[in-house]
């Protein structure tokens, strides 16, 4: 026989009184871990909510940054670069620059230190009576492509915004290539050259409809305009959200005789509307954010006042349960004394009993605590996956685990602590 | 003073007062007597003469104000309360009128809550070896409510015996017994005696007294005679 199975076969017996014991540290342990479980687990739901968000944000923010990056090019360029004389009435009677510029001076601004402009596209455009196809009038733009920005380009090569168009090939507008049943592959003759159609553009639903592109060195041969070009669209300006002013100016510093036309008000219009969105987007994304913080400053409100709460009041009741034990064994008490049982050991029988209580308690409250949270995690927020968001925290579950035996023993400390001081000697005289 | 040699309780000038409603009690006033091996004393006297007190002094429960307990040589209360409790588990048992069995043990682990105290690796045996010989074999997993008055008193005497002690200090015994089962465990006890324990007897109990070698009378907290009895 020895102090722990005289614990075991007293449990055995007041059962009643064990069972109140355990039920106060397994409600309060149910509570604890429950709570906890509910909070963490929308927490984490607040957290998945808000990375997806962010995810959704920055991928909308990049859409945005595609998106104006096409509108841009579609709906016209940000800023046209012409011959200075030119008459600003001219490219919106004509859809043309009618005054001419070297073509160097693409060059000029590409070996230049120049940082608002991200693409430089050089071109020679000429309304031309297509001699071949009964004179039909077609807008003829001649190109080479992107003329690469040397001091950045070298380094971090963007990609670019323009293919240039083959040398003995021609890229015809939708509408065109209705008009003359011209198809993809095809060679067709232009001003007496032979050329394959390399790709017929989709319809635009503009000017561009009835426009052929063809490389620069041809079109300025045929067009008897060599090393000239009437135009230079400078696209993707790195303050096209801004003061196109900036553009103005540093261009105007590299290139004196020139115009500086803006294009693309509707894209800044629209890119207006796509920041106002990405900042709609971010506002929500920061009420998520307070959202998450307020379920945090619960949680933490929750563990600073309800769990202590909770904590004092099982304690309380553990150690009335446990001062009744030790008054209905008052004459056990004091016999076992005169069996000659140590009053320490008298003190270690009732607080190993509480600590059972505060093990058994705790370990059935961990469970039962984070199935009732999980499952009231499922009733609250209505999603069949939640039950997998409210997940359990290690730490708390060992927390309790090692707190709940402690707290148990420090609620039984008192009684037990009579119960060893008990003098038997009373005890027995009253007998 | 009243001595014997080979003594195994002895009690020298033992003062003990206690305070009840404000008034002052004299349980035990310049009491001496000698127990020697192998005696048996019984302790008699009216309600309230401090025969219970001198039993828990005895039993090194209740400190005196002044004098000296011995047993077996050792001034119990010069002894730590640890040592003392240690003391008391190895050198006396004790038995009471109302058996103080825990409720919720069998017979068995009764008369072994006893080696709590002093454990001991042959206790189990010894044990249902006791409670063999006091006829209690087939009620070894019984708990006391299932216990017929006379077998209570015999299972709290195994557990007295289990340590094996010196002395056994008995308070009304035989109390709540019918005669057939008061003698059984006076006839125990005085074995005890004649295999050389001592044992100390509160009594009213006249057929107990019969089995004394010695008795103490007591009034009033004074011890007024002792005799011996010749059996």
């Amino acid at each position: 026989m020895n102090i722990w199975r005289l614990v075991g076969r007293e449990i055995v017996h007041r059962k009643l009184n064990f069972g109140f014991g355990l039920f106060s540290v397994l409600a309060a342990t149910a509570m604890v871990v429950g709570g906890m479980t509910l909070l963490g687990g929308h927490r984490t739901r607040m957290d998945a909510l808000v990375a997806k968000r962010l995810t959704d944000v920055t991928q909308t923010t990049k859409d945005l940054e595609d998106a104006m990056r096409i509108i841009t090019k579609r709906m016209g360029f940000n800023v046209v670069i012409m011959p200075l004389g030119q008459n600003l009435d001219d490219p919106f009677a004509d859809d043309y620059a009618s005054k001419f510029m070297p073509e160097s001076y693409a060059d000029k601004l590409a070996e230049s230190p120049i940082i608002t402009v991200n693409h430089l596209l050089p071109a020679l455009e000429q309304r031309v009576q297509w001699i071949e196809r009964d004179n039909r009038e077609i807008f003829l733009i001649g190109i080479k492509g992107q003329v690469p920005i040397k001091h950045r380009d070298a380094k971090n090569p963007k990609k670019p915004i323009m293919q240039p168009v083959p040398k003995d090939g021609m890229v015809v507008g939708s509408s065109l290539a209705i008009k003359e049943k011209i198809r993809t592959g095809q060679m067709v003759r232009l001003m007496g050259h032979e050329l394959k159609v390399v790709k017929i553009n989709p319809r635009k639903g503009d000017k561009r409809d009835m426009t052929a592109w063809i490389d620069l060195a041809l079109m300025q041969k045929l067009t008897d305009k060599p090393k000239l070009i009437n135009s230079i669209w400078a696209l993707e300006c790195s303050c096209a959200m801004g003061d196109v002013g900036q553009v103005r100016a540093e261009l105007g510093k590299i290139l004196p005789n020139v115009l500086i036309q803006e294009q693309g008000e509707k894209a800044l219009a629209r890119a207006e509307l796509r920041k106002k969105a990405a900042d709609e987007a971010a506002e929500l994304l920061a009420n998520e954010e307070e959202d998450r913080n307020r379920v945090i400053a619960l949680g933490k409100r929750f563990r600073m006042v309800f769990i202590p709460l909770i904590i004092v009041g099982s304690a309380v009741w553990v150690g009335m349960l446990a001062l009744g034990n030790v008054r209905d064994r008052r004459y056990e008490i004091g016999v076992l004394r005169a069996l000659g049982v140590r009053s320490n050991q008298i003190m270690m029988m009732f607080l190993s009993r509480a600590v059972f209580v505060g093990l058994i308690g705790a370990a059935i409250g961990c469970v039962g605590g984070f199935l009732l949270g999980s499952k009231a995690m499922a009733l609250w927020v209505e999603e069949e996956n939640m039950r997998a968001a409210a997940q359990y925290d290690m730490n708390v579950l060992i927390w309790v685990l090692v707190l709940s035996p402690v707290l148990s023993a420090m609620a039984c400390w008192l009684p037990a602590m009579l119960a060893s001081q008990q003098d038997p000697a009373i005890v027995l005289r009253e007998e | 003073m009243f001595c014997a040699k080979n003594s195994m309780l002895e009690f020298q000038d033992v003062n003990k007062t206690y305070t009840a409603d404000g008034r002052k009690v004299e349980a035990l006033v310049d009491t001496s007597f000698t127990i020697g091996a192998g005696g048996f004393a019984a302790v008699r006297g009216p309600s309230g003469c401090g025969k219970s007190t001198l039993l828990l002094a005895a039993g090194g429960l209740l400190r005196p104000e002044s004098g000296r307990v011995t047993i077996d040589g050792n001034d119990v209360y010069s002894l730590s309360p640890e040592k003392r409790a240690v003391f008391r588990a190895k050198m006396i048992g004790f038995v009471f009128q109302q058996f103080h069995l825990v409720p919720y043990l069998n017979v068995l682990d009764n008369v072994l809550a006893a080696s709590i105290a002093a454990p001991s690796p042959d206790a189990g045996s010894r044990a249902k070896s006791l409670l063999d010989r006091f006829g209690m074999t087939d009620r070894l997993h019984h708990v006391p409510s299932q216990l017929s008055t006379g077998e209570r008193q015999r299972t709290a005497l195994a557990r007295a015996l289990l340590n094996q002690p010196k002395l056994i200090l008995a308070d009304e015994p035989t109390g709540n017994l019918d005669s057939e089962n008061a003698e059984l465990v006076m006839g125990y006890m005085k074995e005890f005696t004649e295999s050389g324990g001592a044992v100390l007897l509160v009594t009213h109990d006249d057929r107990a007294t019969g089995y004394a070698s010695q008795v103490l009378q007591m009034e009033s907290g004074r011890l007024l005679e002792s005799s011996t009895v010749t059996q």
